[in-house]
């Protein structure tokens, strides 16, 4: 098995970021996390439409059928 | 110790006396074995008991402070404008258990838990919820799923509420409570095909049905209700107890497709309890000297016309069957970036407030009043006056009584930091009131100043003090036998972790109920995780496209 290793500038990046988010105790566990989530996501091959535009009117509408808003 | 899967139904809305009577009339077997079998008990909702937040706790493990989703709209920091909730929102302030199992590797499959939209993107699937998501759009992740039920189900109403109307009219109930039932066997066959199709390790499956024919049959169920009918209620007060035949053979079926260690939990996110009377908080401050409204003749104008012409029009217009249609046309002009704003035009909004000699105002239905305070940009209160500002208020509010009826309109009020906490200062209410059975607190967008109190919007029931209790039933392998257990809304997330075998993130408030399942309880704190995960996520779709 390879073992990749950081380059030193990825490394004193990745090293605060460690720190910081809660969950990794050191920089390599960050780095072999978000390689093995990049591999799931694209793995995964899901395809997701953009969201629309948050529609208030159809909210405020649903709101009010429901009595929780009144006009 | 159990990690089979988890499967999480949600009910909205049914009062635990409704089950009780079903299992009493045999109407309910798999109800019944759930309660032999297994664990059974009540759901304590959040406060006010209203969905929006109530499925925000569930599904955060987290308090409403904690999570920041006050209520269907939210209040910005020292403003006086508000925006609705949607699933962004509640991502921003706090994360979903779905996205703390997809953290650590585990499928989740969720079906309109509110805020829904947009779906999440986590592993599994995700499908949004009735309240937050577009007419038209994508409602569910990934996208081949919506184009599967779709093709195997049929059409998936988003927007169940369309042509939603009073429901006083014999007729009219029929065909809403037809239509109720159509969409709730089509969910019930969507969520047949998630679970059999679409494996996941935790499945939160949401059936708002349950809340809408119990909001329009308020007055059909209790005998006592001004508009009770005995006729109407001869045909329709079995409805809810038919709804409930629907879910009980799913829930049958699914216990069929269950492994020996997976577990099963069914509750809802409040009761129910009919209302008479409703009273504007916004008229009812108005009045005893808490809010002012502009001093300018345009607002003074509409303040004598929708305080009584707008009435006699009303009355005209609804012996026509007429009103409604216009009212709801005037709601479609209000705020659109073409034409005039009608609403705004006619009628006293908020716009129409003078903040500089207000204290105290509501921008949302539920019973929660915000001070303003002088971190607010025209804030009238402050530090020094606060306490004795808001005592005052709270014991007016509960000295209100009804000038007819003659009762007290409200049962408690509480402080906004015994009910969020004292670290959300900034953002949460500062005193919630709790209304009296019977009562519900309204948030009119516009308001008459001399009608602090009016019949119900719908003449259905709609959350209260008393309801304040939901239904909690679990089955399975890990469940214990239990009975009488009160399960708060934001232990859920914490024992589906545990179930999986998954740390209980530090963040959740909520507890592990290692006395309806068999589980060892470790918690850590991992939030980076799902920080990395939300990057990784944005990463890999640029890439994409």
């Amino acid at each position: 098995m390879t073992t990749v290793q950081l380059p030193a500038n990825l490394r004193d990046r990745y090293e605060p970021l460690a720190d910081r988010l809660d969950g990794f105790d050191s920089p390599d566990e960050l780095a072999e996390y978000v390689l093995e989530a990049t591999a799931e996501e694209i793995e995964r091959g899901d395809t997701a439409s953009a969201a629309d535009s948050a529609d208030d009117e159809v909210v405020e509408e649903r709101l009010e059928q429901l009595g929780y808003l009144e006009k | 110790m159990s990690d089979g899967a988890v499967y999480v139904f949600g009910l909205d809305g049914v009062p635990p006396e409704l089950v009780d009577r079903g299992i009493d009339a045999g109407r309910l077997p798999n109800f019944e074995r759930m309660r032999a079998e297994g664990t059974d008990g009540t759901t304590r909702s959040t406060v006010p008991p209203l969905s929006m937040i109530a499925w925000s706790s569930f599904a955060t493990g987290r308090n409403p402070g904690n999570h920041g989703i006050y209520n269907f709209m939210l209040k910005e920091e020292g403003e006086y404008g508000t925006d609705f909730v949607n699933a962004d929102t509640l991502r921003e302030q706090s994360v979903p258990v779905w996205e703390y199992l997809d953290a650590e590797g585990h499928r989740s499959g969720v079906m309109n838990v509110m805020p829904g939209y947009p779906p999440s993107r986590t592993s599994g699937f995700h499908i949004s919820d009735n309240i937050t998501t577009p007419s038209s759009g994508s409602y569910a992740f990934p996208d081949e799923l919506q184009q599967d039920i779709e093709q195997r189900v049929g059409e998936y109403d988003v927007d169940p509420y369309e042509g939603y109307d009073d429901g006083t009219d014999e007729q009219n109930l029929k065909g809403l409570l037809d239509n109720f039932f159509e969409i709730e066997k089509n969910r019930i066959e969507v969520a047949k095909l998630l679970v059999e199709e679409y494996p996941c390790d935790f499945y939160s499956l949401v059936f708002s049905g349950p809340d809408n024919v119990l909001h329009v049959l308020g007055h059909v169920l209790d005998e006592t209700h001004p508009k009770h009918d005995p006729q109407v209620a001869a045909r329709f007060d079995d409805k809810p107890l038919e709804l409930l035949e629907l879910y009980d053979d799913f829930l049958g079926w699914v216990m069929d497709q269950m492994d020996d260690d997976d577990t099963m939990m069914v509750l809802s996110d409040h009761g129910h309890g009919p209302v008479y009377q409703t009273i504007n908080l916004n008229s009812w401050l108005y009045n005893a000297g808490y809010l002012e409204l502009e001093s300018r003749p345009w607002t003074r104008l509409k303040q004598f016309g929708y305080n009584h012409v707008y009435d006699a029009v009303e009355t005209v217009m609804s012996e026509l069957n007429l009103f409604s249609k216009l009212k709801m046309g005037v709601a479609r002009t209000s705020g659109g970036s073409s034409g005039p704003d009608l609403a705004e035009l006619l009628t006293i909004s908020r716009k129409d407030i003078d903040w500089s000699k207000t204290a105290a105002f509501t921008v949302a239905s539920g019973g929660q009043i915000y001070l303003n305070t002088d971190d607010h940009a025209e804030g009238a209160i402050p530090d020094h006056k606060y306490d004795e500002v808001r005592e005052r208020l709270r014991e007016k509010l509960l000295a209100i009584e009804h000038p007819e009826r003659g009762d007290r309109v409200i049962d408690s009020v509480l402080y906004g930091e015994d009910v969020y906490g004292d670290e959300y200062a900034d953002t949460r209410p500062d005193l919630v009131c709790m209304p009296a059975p019977g009562y519900q607190i309204q948030y009119p967008q516009t308001m008459k100043t001399k009608r602090v109190f009016a019949d119900p919007p719908k003449t259905g029931s709609h959350t209260s003090m008393n309801e304040m209790h939901g239904i909690f039933y679990a089955w399975g392998g890990p469940v214990e036998s239990e009975t009488g257990v009160t399960v708060d809304l934001t232990d859920f997330s914490p024992t589906a972790c545990s179930l999986l075998d998954v740390p209980v993130p530090e963040e959740m408030d909520g507890d592990v109920r290692d006395d309806v399942v068999d589980v060892d309880v470790e918690r850590e704190r991992y939030d980076g995780k799902v920080e990395t995960k939300r990057a990784v996520r944005e990463v890999v779709d640029e890439l994409e496209t």
